[in-house]
């Protein structure tokens, strides 16, 4: 015959298990992805690359090409 | 066992922030190619302001609130000031090349020596404008641009290694 009281202990003991580690885990959880944004941040990889650097000089050299053709433009129609 | 559990879950976290913190204090900061990427964008920002204070003087010309001899003057200066821009460009190309060596503080350095130099013959696009209404508006512009200058140098002074 089974020992229905026992097989009832056994399950509320794995039940309280159960909660003890999801207890755990779910703070635990959060704490550490708190701190892989903390350190994404701090370590640099969410910064520039290479390549994002160079193409936001190349704007910056366009820009300022594109000024000065502009202004070479408005001088020339003011003295020729 | 449940309590001394709990005991270790927050030693755990507390060290695992104290680790963060520590890595966080010891890597922070930009890398070079950011601190040239801000700039540039910046840089993009100047030029666009330059140009717009350009047709600003034209339009004036334009409305008769400065006279065509005027006008030449201060797109003259503008031009200058755009003119150094095409250095700033060169020296931030070098900064990107040169990055971790000493060519690339040198290139800091002088590209701190050119907006300098744009900064201080800025507000000289001031002196022929007579109107003061344009003034007003020119000067709007011209203190845009300063301040990006500003942020340019504060981006640049001292991060560049």
């Amino acid at each position: 015959m089974p020992d229905v009281n026992k097989a009832l202990t056994d399950a509320t003991q794995a039940m309280k298990l159960i909660q003890t580690l999801v207890g755990i885990a779910f703070p635990l959880g959060g704490q550490i992805v708190g701190i892989i944004r903390v350190l994404q941040d701090s370590t640099g990889v969410d910064q520039k690359t290479r390549e994002e650097a160079q193409a936001a000089v190349d704007t910056f050299n366009a820009s300022i090409a594109d000024a000065k053709q502009d202004l070479k433009s408005k001088i020339a129609e003011r003295t020729t | 066992m449940r309590m001394r559990l709990k005991k270790t879950q927050a030693a755990a976290v507390v060290l695992l922030m104290l680790t963060a913190s520590v890595a966080a204090s010891n890597c922070g900061g930009k890398n070079v190619n950011t601190i040239v990427a801000n700039t540039a964008d910046y840089g993009t920002a100047l030029a666009k302001s330059i140009k717009a204070t350009g047709q600003a003087v034209a339009d004036a010309e334009t409305q008769k609130l400065i006279s065509r001899e005027d006008s030449v003057k201060a797109l003259n200066v503008l031009l200058r000031i755009t003119e150094k821009g095409e250095e700033a460009g060169k020296y931030l190309q070098l900064i990107l090349n040169a990055q971790g060596t000493p060519a690339s503080v040198e290139a800091a350095g002088k590209l701190q020596t050119v907006l300098e130099f744009m900064d201080s013959e800025l507000f000289n696009v001031l002196v022929p404008i007579k109107d003061d209404k344009l003034k007003a508006n020119i000067v709007a512009l011209v203190t845009e641009v300063s301040k990006t200058i500003g942020v340019i140098q504060r981006e640049v002074l001292g991060r560049i290694k």
